[in-house]
């Protein structure tokens, strides 16, 4: 068993005959169909195992039993899930019709807020704008000084849904005048930008004071430091840069006696996908269903021979949800690439001849392939999220099996959702919802941690 | 008024400041050192020769003149001073003008002096350019509260090609403590902070238009963009307004729009004590003056049926005059005006008693109290005036309709005083009914009927009054009490004919009063009828003759009055009291 459900290893072509020598050798054992599959099931794992191994023509395997050769592993999913009842309630969930109502249900939610706050001039509207709004990133040198509070929602998906809170950096919002309790109060996280091109003493002077205060109002704030602007800064001017702000911001706080705070640092720049990637950390802190989507990914690559998988939310380019291998950024460039080339492809071919219909849709996919033996795979999930992965040519081969694969997870996915519907409709008194305390996203980079 | 207007900024530095503030010292406020005072006072009436003149409307510009020296305002710490941040140097003393009027002083400074003020300025700056969201962002807002002041706050851009998104952000607001006043001074202050603003932002653009000619910002922004090393740290340094408007006389050119703002706002709006609520008469006066706008073509249509019954008259001359007047009574005064003083008629209710005598009032008076309706036949078409001018005093000003003199009988639905020539006839049924009265002037045949009397009687001497009614026992009633009471008044004569008209009013009122309760019983509460009784009784007015005259007076009621007690429908067991 453990030779079918493990990751397929790159061997020679020796080793590519042996490994097709075994699934063959398993893929045999099912030849009787859907109830013979049920019957070896309930009967336990060994004696199928023997059943097997006595069977030796290669000349009984097919598509379909191949396909069918993989429900054990999903079945064995669908207990990691939590999501209870057994092989037969799977099947049956398959017939079932996913029409969601994707707008009704969460409007009357309390949404998590996120907080843009630092000094003037730091670049927290220019971050704003650039990952919601679509400005180009030279655009930004003509943005206004913000002189107020803009407050926005985000709610592109079922998953990604909040409230982005842009503050103007000249204003003391801890002044008796404000009400800064309740700008904290409902507070999820708050990002604190600082401009590593000037003089960061005095951006750290009030991090230092912004921390604190804050996480009297509110302990479950995440605290997220932009080490931004990095764009004109070497490589060796990047490093030292921050670790000299990890270092005396971690100083301020522990000579404050306030080791518990706990600071996220993230070197970012608006010209290039730095600062996605570290919204999009931010962001998967804020989901509560993180674990269970990431628990998805990992069975999903490990049983279709996937290198990478990202659940993106195709608006912002924000992913919410990797696999357990490390993000790089290159790959995650790539995944954001590919979404833009879908999407205006989609803009130019994809919409009816009266300009109607979105040109993201249930329909979307998409196939590139690169000249280094790699190809990359989007297949819409929701209507706002996406699923981009990174799979090696050989693999990309067995795509129907991917495709297959791909229709499970889809439907987990929807299911992740529909007991998301029932816990918001239970939790509409609560101010927010639970979160998982300390929770570090898949894909973090080592350097970080 | 007690008002302060000031301009702000958001600085790109510093976040919302106060810019400049005008505000108002009045006479009694002691200022420093009474030594000093004199000299001050010197120099500001040398100033106002030459100087501004407030109580003009029209915005002066004589900044020159206009600044004088005053006691220099404390300066702020110099660390949070920037260019955009200060309107007046250090040590600029800031300026005054002086109202003679009104001896009050128009104080202008960079912040208010009192540390109280400056707070609530501080605040209304925060709230206004940081807090407060108009949609459109540039536009007119209010907000405030008891503690802090009510502000009326306009926010606008001012073009600066230097700055972030090339505009910055400023409010010009007035703060008020009153805040009726305050919302009520909106059209006025949102006209004219409007006109002040589109003035800045033309000077500025103008600047903003040569400097864009001169180096486009725009490029060379994109040009330095990716250089690290000409990167701005704190970007550029702040201008102040003056050299955004290139305009060295703005803060003067300020203060005289300020301070003119304060006083005309101030004084475009009066107060006036009511003394008391306005009485039933005086609703029912304003009803018909709205009632006569609405019938402007009707009175022409009037006059022209009053100028076709006019020949008829055997007087023809001073009917044609008389007749040409509307019939309505609010324009009777005017007709009164009009009449020759040296005509007689009757003068009061106690001549006319003198006059009729006794019995021959009584029985007029009680007629008139009912609202049957009084026919005056005579040749003397001013004796007819007088004589109703008289009678009407007696009954609420809703309740008397009054035709002076016509041709034909009008039947009494129409009014309740109807003045006839002689030969017009009375339909017999009319002279037989017991709700109509008769007066029949005649001319005396003989002048020794009346022997004695003042002279005021000999003026009417040649006249006989023969006062005559269908019903026959009406004298042997007890009659109303106001009746009983008026002729008290009348016979006493120690009352002089002041105090007894100001008796008439009082009793008026008392009654009107009763009428105003029995219409809410009934007519509003619907109660049945031995509750009505009852209350009647409470009332006093339980006798036959109160209750006719208590039914006719009701309609008299302003609509006022009556459609406010019809809307608000009250709980049965609400009692109300007489107001």
């Amino acid at each position: 068993m453990s030779q079918v459900l493990g990751k397929p290893q790159p061997q020679g072509e020796d080793g590519g005959e042996d490994q097709e020598e075994d699934e063959l050798v398993g893929l045999a054992g099912y030849e009787d169909g859907p109830e013979s599959s049920d019957a070896e099931l309930d009967s336990g794992p060994e004696e199928g195992e023997s059943r097997r191994n006595s069977w030796m023509p290669r000349s009984w395997c097919s598509e379909a039993t191949r396909h069918e050769c993989w429900e054990p592993g999903l079945w064995r999913s669908s207990h990691l899930l939590g999501i209870g009842g057994g092989w037969r309630m799977l099947r049956r969930q398959r017939q079932a019709d996913f029409f969601l109502d994707f707008s009704d249900p969460f409007s009357t939610e309390v949404k998590p807020r996120i907080l843009l706050m630092g000094l003037r001039r730091s670049g927290k509207s220019s971050i704003q704008k650039v990952v919601f709004h679509k400005m180009s990133p030279s655009e930004t040198l003509f943005l206004e000084s913000t002189n107020r509070i803009c407050r926005e929602d985000v709610s592109n998906s079922s998953f990604v849904n909040f409230q982005i809170w842009d503050f103007p950096g000249q204003i003391d919002f801890f002044d008796p005048t404000f009400d800064y309790e309740m700008i904290f109060r409902g507070t999820g996280a708050l990002i604190f930008v600082i401009d590593s091109q000037d003089d960061y003493m005095e951006a750290l002077a009030r991090l230092h004071l912004t921390v604190t205060r804050a996480y009297k109002v509110n302990t479950d704030i995440n605290f997220e430091v932009f080490i931004h602007k990095v764009d004109g800064l070497s490589d060796d001017h990047k490093i030292e840069t921050q670790r000299d702000i990890h270092q005396r911001a971690n100083d301020d706080l522990a000579d404050a006696g306030l080791e518990k705070i706990h600071l996220s640092f993230y070197l970012t720049s608006i010209y290039d996908h730095s600062i996605f990637e570290a919204f999009s950390k931010v962001v998967q802190k804020l989901i509560p269903q993180l674990p269970t989507l990431e628990n998805l990914l990992n069975i999903f690559i490990s049983n279709s021979g996937i290198e990478k998988a990202f659940l993106f939310d195709v608006v912002s380019k924000i992913y919410i949800a990797t696999d357990s291998t490390p993000v790089d950024m290159q790959t995650y460039e790539l995944c954001c690439d590919m979404i833009d080339v879908v999407i205006d492809i989609s803009c130019i071919y994809g919409l009816k001849e009266d300009g109607a219909g979105a040109p993201y849709d249930k329909d979307s996919t998409a196939i590139i392939k690169l000249n280094n033996t790699t190809v990359l795979y989007l297949k819409e999930v929701t209507k706002f999220l996406a699923l981009v992965c990174f799979v090696r040519e050989e693999s990309f081969e067995r795509k129907g099996l991917i495709d297959y694969n791909f229709h499970c997870f889809r439907k987990a996915i929807h299911e992740v959702f529909e007991v998301r519907m029932k816990m918001v409709k239970s939790r509409k008194a609560q101010s927010r919802l639970p979160k998982k305390t300390g929770a570090t996203p898949n894909g973090t980079p080592r350097v970080l941690l | 008024m007690n008002a302060i207007v000031a301009l702000c900024h958001f600085c790109e530095l510093h976040g919302p400041r106060t810019l400049f503030c005008t505000e108002v010292l009045h006479a009694p406020l002691p200022q420093g050192a009474g030594s000093g005072d004199s000299p001050d006072q010197v120099e500001q009436a040398e100033e106002e020769e030459g100087g501004i003149q407030m109580s003009s409307r029209v915005r002066a510009h004589s900044p020159a003149e206009g600044a004088s020296s005053e006691s220099s305002s404390p300066g702020p710490k110099k660390s949070d001073m920037c260019e955009g941040c200060r309107s007046l140097a250090v040590g600029h003393p800031g300026y005054i003008s002086h109202d003679k009027e009104t001896s009050i002083k128009y104080v202008s400074h960079q912040h208010p002096n009192h540390p109280q003020l400056f707070s609530i300025v501080r605040q209304a700056c925060v709230r206004s350019l940081s807090c407060e969201v108009c949609p459109g962002r540039e536009g007119p807002i209010f907000f405030g509260d008891e503690q802090h002041g009510f502000v009326f706050s306009h926010t606008f851009f001012i073009k600066d090609s230097l700055a972030r998104g090339f505009q910055r952000w400023y409010s010009i607001i007035a703060i008020m403590m009153d805040r009726i006043y305050l919302i009520n001074s909106w059209p006025f202050l949102l006209g004219r902070i409007r006109g002040i603003i589109s003035e800045l932002q033309a000077k500025a653009f103008k600047v903003f238009e040569a400097e864009q000619f001169g180096c486009p910002q725009r490029a060379q922004r994109m040009n330095t963009a990716f250089t690290p090393f000409l990167h701005q740290r704190n970007g550029n340094a702040a201008r102040s307004l003056t050299s955004l408007t290139s305009d060295d006389n703005l803060w003067a050119c300020l203060h005289t729009s300020f301070a003119w703002l304060l006083k005309a706002c101030g004084s475009r709006l009066t107060e006036k004590l009511l003394e008391g609520a306005p009485t039933e008469d005086t609703l029912v006066q304003m009803e018909k003056l709205a009632d006569l706008e609405e019938e402007s073509e009707s009175w022409d249509n009037s006059e022209a049926e009053e100028e076709e019954k006019a020949p008829v008259t055997p007087e023809g001359a001073e009917g044609r005059e008389l007749t040409s007047c509307p019939t309505e009574s609010s324009f009777l005064s005017a007709c009164g005006s009009w009449q020759p003083p040296k005509l007689t008629g009757f003068k009061s209710l106690r001549h006319m008693r003198q006059v009729l005598g006794a019995p021959s009032f009584r029985m007029l008076a009680w007629h008139v109290l009912m609202g049957n309706q009084v026919i005056w036949k005579s040749r003397d078409v001013n004796l007819v005036h007088s004589a109703f001018e008289v009678l009407r005093t007696m009954l609420p000003v809703g309740c008397v309709r009054i035709i002076p003199y016509s041709s034909q009988y009008e039947e009494a639905y129409r009014c309740n005083f109807l003045g006839l020539s002689p030969p017009v006839p009375i339909p017999a049924h009319v002279l037989a009914s017991e709700f109509v009265v008769v007066v029949e002037v005649h001319t005396a045949t003989r002048s020794n009927l009346h022997p004695a009397g003042c002279e005021d009687d000999q003026s009417l001497s040649k006249y006989e009054f023969v006062v005559t009614s269908g019903s026959p026992v009406a004298a042997d009633r007890v009659g109303p009490t106001i009746l009983n009471k008026i002729e008290a008044a009348l016979t006493n004569q120690n009352l002089s004919v002041d105090v007894v008209d100001q008796c008439l009013i009082c009793l008026k009122e008392e009654w009107m009063n009763k009428v105003k309760v029995l219409f809410k019983f009934t007519k509003v509460d619907s109660r049945p009828k031995e509750d009505t009784q009852k209350l009647l009784s409470v009332l006093g007015a339980s006798e036959e003759d109160n209750v006719k005259l208590l039914k006719f007076w009701m309609t008299g009621l302003s609509k006022t009055y009556k459609s406010h007690l019809m809307s608000t429908v009250r709980s049965p067991t609400a009692t109300e009291s007489r107001s």
